[in-house]
């Protein structure tokens, strides 16, 4: 038998089929030959039985005539009957019995287990069992007498010796009798038995031949049965093979792949079979039969977890739409802190995915995919930081365009100076809380003025930059008790503003060598940025010329910004001494700021008092010869009210309310020049820290001038400050 | 009952928003072409009324509006009609009251804003079977 072609052609059924084929195959061979063999065998068991007693009947009927004979001739011999007597009996009894047992109506059993005559039942014994009974019951009625017979048949006498007696005589008659029947008789029930014998022999050998044919039947389908059992167990062995290489496949890919992956019941279980990497991202390792809810609880927050639990929950509901509930998964990107088995607590983003799995169109499980995405969040953080960088330098390199290069050059060297003398400021050893103080008012002095001219310039990323200094600055202000250590975040925040003064320097010198380039048409020198810088003032003959515009700029910004009009008229700026330029500037910038927010008032409340919408600021310097200079700052706005600076000095603490009412209308001005003293609530870049009048003294102060306040209520307001002659200058360092 | 709706059959939206862009918007820019609209509403009491009336097979839901907030509606319109298929189109504000609503029975949802081409997925996917 060709195996492999049964194989193959096996193979074409499922396991399931072959295991059917075989059971088939088995209740077969128990049907066709296993049940038939066993009747067939008992068949067989049965006939030889029945042959062998038979064969032993058949004994009797010539027993019988046997006994009769003897007993005529001993009866002619006058002899001893008796023992044939017995023998006749004997034979007749055992004769009848068997032919009883024979030709009795037996109950068929289909097959016995014990050997019995009963192959000598109906079929064989039947045809023959009328003819048997009637030739024996003539037998019988033929020995009947003899049989009875009891006594000696002899009688003794002198003359005649030893004769029948009357029973005797009779016996002789019935022996004679009984004999010749005998004769005619016994041969038939010799041939009926012969005949039994014959049939039973056929009937054995018709069963010996079916028993042959079903053992042969039997062995053909125990060859069968044996293939088939052998293909079934092949089979099986190929597919655990295949099982087990599946089951090492998917343990493979649970071991390797990145992602957590595990399954969910709809107890939202953990299940057995996850993936190893689930282990590195949660840093544990008791996923099999863990709730989810226990698997998040700690590492995302109280109110994620219980969205996230309902979540996962609405995708075993059949109504919910697996691909239209993707964007609320509440997983989706998660910040989880999760202890990395050292102690420490690391921060990571996590994805959560979820996939229904279903069975005969069934969900049974969700799938969840966990993956650290930590890389693509933190890649997507620094684009955006980067584009707001690059936002930032083109928001910078428009707010540079937009100012005259005279201007720019100008501002960038006031600034490079005053961050030099920050830096030297913060350098400078200190002890002292008073030398600590005096180090802030500096800085603050500095950093203000980089501030105001940022802002007149309209550099909001420098001016912000210095905004922010200002209020590190003004927490240190209010500090109780200063030390070194209180400067240190200063630093950084300087270094902030020197490398974005720096860019905007690097930015301008590459606009410049833009400009040179083009209006030169030769090749870009390698000029510093400086160098072009300086280049750039030459080619705006005196630097102080651009100072009126830069002025009537801010003027129109900052009244903007408040919600006001105004106008600037600048007059004798181009008298301003060198050594003067910067601080004129300082002034002149701070004294439009305050005249815009705390002088000019709206539109509406101008139009009230009779005034026209627009404000009017005044800027003078003049000359004054031997006894210096003089700048005037004067506006229309509605004058400095003594009961408001008395108020606000209240509120904020300047002065008691028993030294409110003693002060004069000189020493309530004079309040306006403390540091830290504003009339505003709220402070903006423009105004309201009160700094700006504490500034102007300052440098008033340093350089020896003075300061005068004129106001008349609702018309107007003059600063007049009073510089000495310009080479005093330098040395009049305090006065 | 969609499942034995062919292809063919027509079926019925209704559009609940309180924003009257966003229904002409829905409304203008569907194209599925065996929905047809029969009805809008621009707070939740009404949209119950209207649904009572007009019976509709799909509907689109907004989740904050007027009246009758989306979450409460979602569940008075399953009430009347357990076989309803309903598309919540809202800003993706807060994942909890969108995951609310489809706990209530709502089978999907669309975040605003929206393009065309998500619109007409989403219903797509709203009417596609299993």
């Amino acid at each position: 038998m060709n195996f492999r072609l049964l194989g193959a052609w096996a193979s074409r059924f499922s396991a399931g089929g072959l295991v059917v084929l075989v059971v088939i195959l088995a209740l077969s061979f128990v049907a066709v030959v296993l049940i038939p063999g066993l009747k067939l065998a008992s068949d067989l068991a049965s006939s030889t039985v029945a042959l062998k007693f038979v064969g032993q009947q058949q004994r009797n009927p010539a027993l019988i005539h046997a006994s009769l004979d003897s007993m005529h001739d001993r009866l002619t011999n006058r002899g001893y009957i008796q023992e044939s007597l017995d023998q006749l009996r004997d034979a007749a009894t055992k004769l009848d019995a068997g032919l009883q047992d024979m030709t009795a109506q037996r109950s068929s059993s289909w097959f016995s287990v014990f050997a019995d005559t009963s192959a000598l039942g109906a079929p064989i014994a039947g045809k023959h069992a009328t003819s048997l009974r009637e030739v024996w019951a003539k037998e019988q009625e033929s020995i009947e007498p003899i049989l009875k017979f009891k006594g000696v048949p002899y009688q003794d006498n002198e003359a005649t010796g030893t004769a029948l007696n009357d029973a005797g005589k009779q016996l002789e008659r019935d022996v004679t009798a009984a004999s010749r029947a005998s004769k005619r008789l016994i041969p038939l029930i010799d041939n009926e038995l012969t005949a039994i014998v014959g049939e039973l022999q056929a009937a054995n050998a018709r069963s010996a031949t079916k028993l042959r044919l079903v053992m042969l039947t039997g062995l053909l389908i125990a060859v069968l049965l044996a293939g088939f059992v052998t293909i079934l167990l092949l089979a099986r062995q190929r597919q655990e093979a295949s099982l087990r290489e599946a089951r090492q496949q998917t343990a493979d890919i649970l071991r390797t792949v990145k992602d957590g992956l595990f399954l969910l019941d709809e107890n939202l279980v953990i299940g057995a079979s996850y993936s190893s990497a689930l282990e590195s991202l949660f840093q544990r390792n008791d996923f099999a039969g863990l709730p989810f809810e226990k698997l998040l609880k700690n590492i995302v927050s109280e109110k994620t977890l219980s969205t996230a639990l309902k979540f996962v929950g609405v995708l075993w509901s059949e109504r919910t739409k697996e691909n239209l509930v993707k964007t609320i998964n509440p997983l989706g990107e998660v910040e989880v802190n999760v202890d990395n088995g050292r102690g420490e607590v690391s921060t990571r983003y996590l994805q959560f995915e979820f996939h229904r799995v279903r069975v005969d169109g069934k969900i049974t499980q969700v799938l969840v995919s966990v993956s650290d995405v930590s890389a693509r969040v933190d890649l997507a953080r620094e684009l955006q930081s980067s584009q707001t960088q690059a936002q930032a330098q083109v928001d910078t390199l428009l707010g540079i365009l937009h100012v005259d290069p005279a201007q720019l050059a100008s501002f960038l060297n006031d600034s490079n100076a005053a961050m030099k003398m920050i830096n030297a400021v913060l350098r400078e050893p200190a002890r002292e809380e008073s030398a600590f103080r005096k180090k802030l008012d500096t800085l603050f002095r500095q950093v203000h003025s980089v501030k105001g001219e940022a802002a007149a310039l309209g550099l909001s990323s420098i001016e912000s930059r210095a905004h922010s200094f200002e209020d590190d600055l003004k927490i240190l202000r209010e500090k109780a008790d200063l030390s070194g250590n209180d400067f240190l975040p200063l630093v950084i925040k300087l270094d902030d503003l020197l490398t974005h003064l720096q860019s905007v320097g690097d930015l301008v010198s590459r606009l410049a060598r833009l400009h040179v380039a083009a209006t030169r048409n030769t090749e870009p020198d390698s000029h510093t940025a400086t160098a072009v810088i300086e280049g750039g003032s030459d080619i705006a003959a005196k630097p102080d010329a651009s100072v009126p515009s830069m002025l009537q700029q801010l003027t129109a910004r900052v009244a903007s910004e408040n919600n006001k009009e105004a106008s600037l008229q600048c007059m004798g700026f181009d008298t301003v001494p060198d050594e003067y330029r910067r601080i004129v500037k300082d002034i002149a910038v701070q004294a439009v700021r305050n005249s815009i927010v705390h002088g000019i008032e709206s539109t509406a409340d101008r139009h009230t008092a009779g005034k026209p919408a627009q404000g009017r600021l005044k800027l003078i310097f003049q000359e004054l010869g031997i006894a210096g200079y003089k700048l005037i700052a004067e506006d229309d706005g509605q004058g400095l009210s003594t009961e408001r600076i008395k108020e606000a000095a209240l509120k904020k603490g300047f002065i008691t309310p028993e030294r409110a009412a003693t002060l004069d209308a000189k020493q309530v001005f004079s309040l306006l020049f403390q540091p830290g003293f504003s009339t505003v609530e709220i402070a903006t870049k423009d105004a309201g820290r009160g700094v700006g009048m504490n500034l102007m003294a300052g440098l008033m102060q340093q350089i020896g001038g003075k300061v005068s306040v004129a106001t008349v209520p609702g018309k107007f307001t003059r600063l007049t400050l009073t510089l000495p002659p310009a080479k005093r200058a330098g040395n009049t360092e305090a006065a | 009952m969609n499942s034995t709706a062919g292809p063919r059959a027509s079926l019925k939206l209704m559009i609940v928003d309180d924003s009257n862009i966003i229904r002409r918007r829905i409304e203008r820019s569907q194209q599925i072409e065996r929905l047809e609209v029969v009805g809008a509403a621009s707070n939740g009491r009404a949209a119950v009324e209207m649904f009572r009336r007009t019976q509709p097979d799909v509907v689109t839901m907004d989740l904050t509006m007027p009246e009758m907030d989306g979450i409460q509606c979602v569940e008075e319109l399953i009430a009347i009609n357990s076989n309803v298929l309903i598309l919540v189109v809202s800003a993706l504000a807060d994942k909890a009251t969108a995951v609310e609503a489809i706990e209530k029975g709502a089978n999907g949802f669309l975040c605003k804003p929206f393009t065309d081409r998500q619109l007409n997925d989403a219903l797509e996917e709203l009417l596609s079977e299993a």
